[in-house]
Order: C-alpha cells, then sequence, then structure tokens
C-alpha cells in the first residue's frame, strides 16, 4: 500500500534449480552472471563428463552450477546468503565443493 | 504437550575420524562398506577436530515443503523425516532446502538417501568405539511425563530462566496425586507451592514447615497416614539451607529413625530466595551476599567464601539411609531412574535425593545457560553424579574420567568471575581430592 510504513525493500533472492536432460543431472545455485570485478571459474572432466561453473566476487560465493556434479545445494545457497568469505578455502572449494561446504556449514550454523 | 522425540547426538570432542560409523551405516544400508554412500558423513572440520553432516529430522523441515512428489514425510509418531521411493521423482529439489547436508544424492543408486535412525536403532551409534555417538532417548521421559497429571498450579513465580519448576512439576508427577507434600522457607514455596493469598499451590496436601522441623513434621504425618490405613508418599522439596544448615538437625533425626519419606534437596548452594546469603553448601570462593567482593574491613580483601561447602549428600550415606542420591536436571533420564528408586525406597524407609540447581539470579548467569551450568558443573566433576543403596554401596552414575577443567565451569558465571589464580588452584584441588574420596568409597564395595 502506498504509504505503508512497513514497507521494505525486496532484497531479492538467490534461484534455485535442479533438473535431468540427456541422462544428466544439473544443479544450479545463485546467478550466473558475472558482476564487474567479478570472477568465474569453471572446470570440465571431459572423462567423467562433470562439470562445475562458480561464480565468485571478492571472494564470497555469487553462483555455482553442476552436471553430473553432486554438491549440497542448500549448503550453497546458505554461502551467498551469508556472503561466507571463502578467500582462505577457495582452491579446495573449488576441488571439492560438497567437502568445503559441508565443513563451513559446521562451523558457521550447525 | 508436543511430542518429543529420540534423536542421534554427536560429541565433536570425542571424535577422532576413525569413520565405523560409517562404515556401519553403508553396511546396514546398502550392502557394501563404500563409505561415500553412509547416510551418516562424519569429516574434518576447519579447525583440525571433526564434524558430522546427518538429517536433524527437523521439526519445520525444508526438504519436506519443497518436495513437489510428496515423497517426503514427517512421521509424527518417530520424528524421523520419511522417503517413499514410490514417490521420489529424483529431482533433488529436498537437496536444495536443506541446509544442513542431511539429504544428500546416492550416485549408485540414483536416489537421494537420508538418516531413518534405522527404525529407532540405529547402527551407527553401537559402531563407535569412543561414545561421540550417542542416541539420546530422553523423550520418552517428557512423552509420558506429559501423561501425568501436572500437580501444581499454573503459573508459579520462580525467576525467570530457574530450574526449580521443572524440577518441581517432574517430581511431583512422578510422585503421583497420593502424597502430602512439605516445602519448608526457601524458594519452593516462595514460588508458590503453598499458593497465595489463602490458596493452594497444588492439588495435593501441602504444607509449610519451619526451616527446622520439615522432616520431624513430615514424619509424623507420615506415621499418622499409616496408623489411619493410608498409602501415602510423604514427600519433602527443601533448599540447601532448610537441610544443610537449620533443618539439619530434624532431617538427621529422621534418617537416623528411617522414616518412611522421600526428601528431595534442591541445591542452589545458598538462601537464594531471601537475598543470596551463603550457606553450609555454597563452594569455596563463590560471592553471595554475605560473602562479598571487594576491598573488606580493615584492609583484608574479601574474596566470596572463604569455606568449602559441606558435602551433604555423603554425609547422608553416612546415615545408612535406604537410597542416597545426587542428581542434575541436564541430566533427566539419571535424574528419572534415581527418583524412581528413591519413591521406592520412600516405602520402606528413609530415601535422600540431592539435585542440584543453579540459580540464574544468585549465581549471575544468563536466564537461557540453566541446563549449561548444570552440565558444566557435572562434566568438570564440580559435581559428581552418583548413588547408594545398601545392598550395592555407592556407585557412580557415570564415567568421572576426562573430566573438563573446572574453569570451564567457573567461566560461566559471575559469582566466581573474581577468582584469583590461588582461588582457582584450590577450587580444581578440591575437586580432585572429592573425586577420590569419593572413589574409595565407591570401591568398597
Amino acid at each position: 500500500m502506498a504509504g505503508d510504513s512497513g514497507l521494505k525493500k525486496y532484497p531479492g533472492g538467490v534461484p534455485l534449480n535442479t533438473y535431468h536432460f540427456f541422462g544428466r543431472h544439473a544443479i544450479s545455485v545463485g546467478s550466473s552472471r558475472q558482476p564487474e570485478g567479478g570472477e568465474v571459474v569453471t572446470r570440465f572432466d571431459e572423462e567423467s563428463g562433470r562439470y562445475i561453473k562458480a561464480v565468485f566476487k571478492d571472494d564470497r560465493l555469487l553462483g555455482i552450477f553442476g552436471v553430473n556434479e553432486f554438491f549440497d545445494a542448500g549448503v550453497m545457497c546458505q554461502l551467498i546468503l551469508r556472503r561466507v568469505d571463502l578467500s582462505a578455502v577457495k582452491q579446495r572449494f573449488l576441488a571439492s565443493p560438497m567437502t568445503v561446504g559441508r565443513e563451513l556449514m559446521s562451523q558457521l550454523w550447525r | 504437550m508436543g511430542k518429543g522425540y529420540n534423536t542421534i547426538a554427536f560429541d565433536a570432542a570425542k571424535c577422532d575420524g576413525c569413520g565405523d560409523c560409517m562404515t556401519a551405516c553403508a553396511v546396514t544400508k546398502t550392502g557394501t562398506e563404500d563409505i561415500s554412500r553412509s547416510r551418516i558423513q562424519i569429516m574434518g572440520s576447519l579447525d583440525d577436530g571433526f564434524d558430522l553432516a546427518l538429517c536433524r529430522q527437523c521439526g519445520d523441515p525444508k526438504c519436506v515443503s519443497v518436495c513437489p512428489a510428496a515423497a517426503l514425510t514427517k512421521n509424527g509418531d518417530s520424528g524421523v523425516i520419511d522417503w517413499d521411493q514410490s514417490k521420489c521423482v529424483d529431482c533433488l529439489l529436498c537437496t536444495i532446502g536443506c541446509s544442513y547436508a542431511g539429504i544428500s544424492l546416492d550416485t549408485v543408486s540414483g536416489h537421494v538417501t537420508k538418516c531413518d535412525t534405522c527404525d529407532g536403532a540405529p547402527a551407527c551409534v553401537p559402531a563407535c568405539p569412543h561414545d561421540a555417538l550417542t542416541y539420546v532417548t530422553t523423550a520418552r521421559i517428557y512423552n509420558e511425563v506429559g501423561d501425568w497429571e501436572d500437580l501444581f498450579a499454573p503459573g508459579l513465580a520462580g525467576c525467570q530462566g530457574c530450574n526449580t519448576e521443572l524440577l518441581m512439576r517432574h517430581t511431583l508427577r512422578r510422585v503421583g496425586p497420593d502424597s502430602v507434600l512439605a516445602t519448608p522457607p526457601g524458594c519452593v514455596p516462595g514460588m508458590g507451592s503453598v499458593g497465595f493469598n489463602g490458596t493452594t499451590g497444588t492439588k495435593v496436601p501441602v504444607f509449610h514447615p519451619l526451616l527446622t522441623n520439615t522432616a520431624a513434621m513430615l514424619a509424623g504425618i507420615k506415621r499418622q497416614y499409616k496408623r489411619v490405613g493410608r498409602d501415602v508418599t510423604a514427600l519433602a522439596i527443601a533448599g540447601d539451607g532448610g537441610a544443610s544448615d537449620a533443618g539439619f538437625q530434624s532431617l538427621s533425626g529422621a534418617a537416623e529413625r528411617n522414616e518412611q519419606m522421600l526428601f528431595m534437596v534442591v541445591d542452589n548452594e545458598g538462601y537464594m530466595n531471601t537475598g543470596m546469603q551463603r550457606s553450609s553448601c555454597t563452594p569455596y570462593g563463590a560471592w553471595t551476599s554475605t560473602t562479598p567482593v571487594g576491598k573488606g574491613p580493615g584492609m583484608v580483601p574479601s574474596q566470596g567464601k572463604t569455606q568449602d561447602a559441606k558435602n551433604l549428600a555423603l554425609i547422608m550415606v553416612n546415615h545408612r539411609c535406604e537410597y542416597v542420591a545426587t542428581a542434575s536436571t541436564a541430566y533427566m533420564e539419571d535424574l528419572y531412574d534415581k527418583l524412581d528408586k528413591a519413591i521406592e525406597a520412600s516405602k520402606r524407609g528413609f530415601a535422600y535425593l540431592h539435585v542440584y540447581s543453579p540459580c540464574t539470579t544468585g549465581w549471575r548467569f544468563p536466564t537461557d545457560q540453566n541446563m549449561e551450568v548444570a552440565r558444566k558443573a557435572v562434566e568438570t566433576n564440580f559435581v559428581l553424579l552418583w548413588e547408594y543403596t545398601q545392598a550395592d554401596g555407592l556407585q557412580f552414575s557415570r564415567p568421572i574420567d576426562r573430566a573438563l577443567p573446572v574453569t570451564e565451569y567457573l567461566k560461566a558465571m559471575g559469582r566466581f568471575r573474581h577468582l584469583s589464580e590461588e582461588q582457582i588452584t584450590h577450587i580444581q584441588d578440591k575437586v580432585v581430592e572429592n573425586v577420590e574420596f569419593i572413589k574409595q568409597m565407591a570401591q568398597q564395595h
């Protein structure tokens, strides 16, 4: 309503999806657009068909996308929402987002 | 009353990452030893310890609310989030809903998997060689107790965060309606056990003896009931002041005569109801309003209580009562076991139950920390949980090895904030001495 003192600006959301296609499984969490000053890292293993793409800004996760690469999407969503600084664990995180995500979960909100 | 559920608890401090729990789970659930398929996942934590990812069986489960196929449901009886394979469409949306990595993809089967607590007998728990995993079955007590009649009036007037109301209500529920309750001056009647303005605070006969004569009055009442042929439980709920100081003579007398009663002491280590004065149960170094902290008279600094606490429960053992035990509200299963034994023993003679009761107001800690303070007292061996019967002697109720340093307990509250290194050393030495002393008593049998 106009003039409503309870009005709050929509803070935005984290897009989430999972889907199957051609025998593959994809999970997407967050934004895939590379912001100014942002960083996009991709990894593709032809043999296993595993693909991962992660978008960072200031070492904070903005989005993560995997094909045949399983990670805990709910945990990734929390990492994005909490704007967790990943600078200390970034390389390990990219190598194994599931393991490192769970470590951070245990430390930060479990 | 809401239903309580059993749960798998994890103590990270005890875990050495051996992975036996994961193997046990994988074998039970997949028939393989592939620990990547285990539903409980132990992994290294960032501080070089170990942590786990396991379904928490949430009360408000997001996995259930996001599932488009209704394949996940909260089981109202067991509390477990059930997964129905016949409905699951393998969309993995549940893994997005869960923030705790409690449900994840098993790449071999192609389905999500999650802990179902093995229908109440989780295979991982007995597999742990270090007791880092325990299956907490306390919920049974709450569900059972919830069905019994609450014999106190609603709205007892305790301080915020006090555990005594919990203790009173649980105790009287368990003892039941065929009882007479004595509550000498202290927090218990102060909270309203004897009622306000001419009303009674209980649904059983209750009276308010003097500090000095509780056990004597109760003994007389019990004897009169026996004379007229009525089987009632004579129950006293007294504070440490009403038991160890002013009330000690009548308490000791009743125990010596082996009067048939259950005498429960709620030990908050001082006269908390009247303004936090020290009692003989107040521990060394503690601030109270009569053992203040400051410069002191004649330039002799005052640093809290200068004497050690009396160990009243041990003194009661030396009366050779039918039953003596110490308990804590942080260990409700243990408390209930002891309460049952004490009620049974009170039909034969004198039963004494000493319950440690952290005082939010008088001990100076935040009101949400009562159980944590009570737990720390036990984990540091500051408080020892044991029971005594004539047949079996004195026995510890839980392992006393691997105790935390007493500072973990002391720093949890304000009444010890002023302690010097010497005072802390004194308290730690006293804890060790107490343990050794009671160990000797335990080994005599």
